[in-house]
C-alpha cells in the first residue's frame, strides 16, 4: 500500500515529461485531419475509438442530394432573383436580394413543383458588422409536397424590403413584429405599426445596440396611484455590454457535404490559347 | 373501390372537405382548358428559360392524363397524383398565373 502511494507521483513526474510542450489553447472539435496543415495546439486525445457518427453524413445523405438538386432547378428557374443557395442537413435555404421578395415568393407559392402555400414565420436578424445590417428570413412550408424552405434577404438601417402580405396572408404580423423588434422597413405593408412593445416605446429591443436592460424601467407609483416610467439607473460598469459571448464557440464545425455534379464548373478555358 | 359509382360521385358530391375549395360541376373540361392555356402563356418565355421547358414538360405530361382519363375523373385523379380533381385544378390555375407573371417579369 504505502509502496504504491509512493509510485504515483513518480508516475505524475514522468507523465507530465512526456507531455508535448506546446499544448497551451485547448478547442473543442479539433479533427485529427488539420494536424498536417495548421499547428496543433491541442494535446493527443488519448482515445483511439472514432466519435459518435456524423448525421450530416449519413442520416442526411440522400435527403441533402435531393434538395441540392432541388435547389438548383430553383436557382436556374428564377437565375435573375436567387443569387445562392445553400443546404444544410434537410434544410434549404435561398440567398436573394430584396428586389427578388415578390417575384421569388410568388414563385414558390404558385408553381406546381413548390406549392409553398403558407408562411410559418418571418424573422429578422441583426448582424451589427455589416454594411447592410439586417437579415430578413422567410420560413415556408408546403403541404401539399410536405416540405419547407427558407429564404433570406438583407436590408440596411434605411432600406426596405417589399412587403409580402400581397402574396402571404399570414405575413401581415410576422412583418409587424420585425419592425417593432428590428425596425425592418416593409414597403406596401397595409398596416406596419409595433406590434409587441408597450405604448409610447422607443426604439427596437432587439437590435444588437439595445442594452439588455433598455432605457426605461417603469414602476408603481403609490401617490399617483399608476405605473410611471423612468429612465433607468443604473451603474455605467453594467451598461458595457459586449456582444460576443463569453463562452466557447462550438468550434469549426464539419464540411458540409455536396454532390460532385454540383459543384461549381471552374471557368472555362480562354479562348486565346485555341487561336494559337 | 367505387370504380364504378365514381362518375355518378362526382355528379352527387357536395363537398370536398376542403375549405374554400368548391366542388366543381365539371372539372375535366375547365382542367384541359387551364393546361391549355398555360402551353399558350408559356410560349411567351424564351425557349431556353429552364422554368419554361420545365412547365411545359409537366403540364403536357398531365394533359396527356387528362386526355387518356377519357372523362373518368377517379383515373384522372389517381395518375395526376394531386389529390382531388378541384385541387389540381387550382393547382393548374396557379401555373397559369404564374407563367403570365414570369413573362411580365422576365424571369
Amino acid at each position: 500500500m504505502l509502496s504504491r502511494v509512493a509510485l504515483r507521483p513518480a508516475q505524475v513526474l514522468r507523465a507530465v515529461a512526456a507531455r508535448p510542450s506546446h499544448s497551451v489553447l485547448r478547442t473543442i472539435h479539433n479533427s485529427s485531419s488539420s494536424k498536417g496543415k495548421k499547428k496543433n495546439y491541442t494535446s493527443a486525445s488519448p482515445f483511439t475509438e472514432p466519435t459518435s457518427p456524423n448525421p450530416t453524413l449519413t442520416q442526411y445523405a440522400k435527403a441533402t442530394e435531393e434538395l441540392h438538386t432541388y435547389g438548383s432547378y430553383l436557382i436556374q428557374c428564377l437565375p435573375k432573383f436567387i443569387e445562392q443557395f445553400s443546404v444544410l442537413r434537410d434544410e434549404l435555404t435561398l440567398y436573394i436580394s430584396p428586389s427578388g421578395v415578390i417575384p421569388v415568393l410568388t414563385f414558390l407559392r404558385d408553381h406546381s413543383q413548390c406549392q409553398f402555400k403558407s408562411v410559418m414565420d418571418i424573422s429578422g436578424v441583426d448582424f451589427p458588422e455589416r454594411e447592410k445590417r439586417f437579415e430578413v428570413v422567410y420560413h415556408l412550408l408546403s403541404v401539399k409536397h410536405g416540405g419547407r424552405i427558407r429564404v433570406k434577404t438583407y436590408a440596411g438601417e434605411g432600406d426596405h424590403v417589399p412587403s409580402a402580405v400581397e402574396i402571404f396572408k399570414g405575413a401581415d404580423w410576422y412583418e409587424r413584429e420585425a419592425w417593432d423588434l428590428y425596425g425592418i422597413f416593409f414597403s406596401g405593408h397595409p398596416d406596419l405599426r409595433r406590434i409587441l412593445t408597450d405604448y409610447g416605446f422607443e426604439g427596437h429591443p432587439l437590435r444588437k445596440d439595445f442594452p439588455l436592460s433598455g432605457y426605461t424601467e417603469l414602476r408603481y407609483d403609490e401617490e399617483r396611484k399608476r405605473v410611471v416610467y423612468e429612465p433607468l439607473q443604473l451603474t455605467q460598469a453594467f451598461r458595457n455590454f459586449e456582444s460576443l459571448s463569453p463562452w466557447e464557440q462550438v468550434g469549426d464545425g464539419t464540411k458540409p457535404v455536396r454532390p460532385d455534379n454540383l459543384k461549381p464548373l471552374p471557368p472555362p478555358p480562354k479562348p486565346e490559347e485555341q487561336k494559337k | 373501390m367505387f370504380r364504378l359509382t365514381r362518375p355518378l360521385f362526382q355528379a352527387v358530391k357536395t363537398s370536398t372537405g376542403i375549405t374554400g375549395l368548391a366542388v366543381h360541376p365539371n372539372p375535366l373540361p375547365a382542367l384541359q382548358k387551364t393546361y391549355e392555356s398555360t402551353l399558350t402563356a408559356l410560349q411567351a418565355l424564351p425557349a431556353t428559360s429552364v422554368y419554361r421547358q420545365g412547365a411545359e414538360a409537366l403540364t403536357l405530361h398531365k394533359l396527356n392524363v387528362l386526355k387518356g382519363a377519357n372523362g373518368d375523373v377517379g383515373a384522372a385523379e389517381k395518375q395526376l397524383n394531386e389529390g382531388q380533381i378541384e385541387e389540381s385544378l387550382e393547382i393548374a390555375q396557379d401555373e397559369l398565373s404564374l407563367a403570365k407573371k414570369m413573362a411580365e417579369w422576365k424571369a
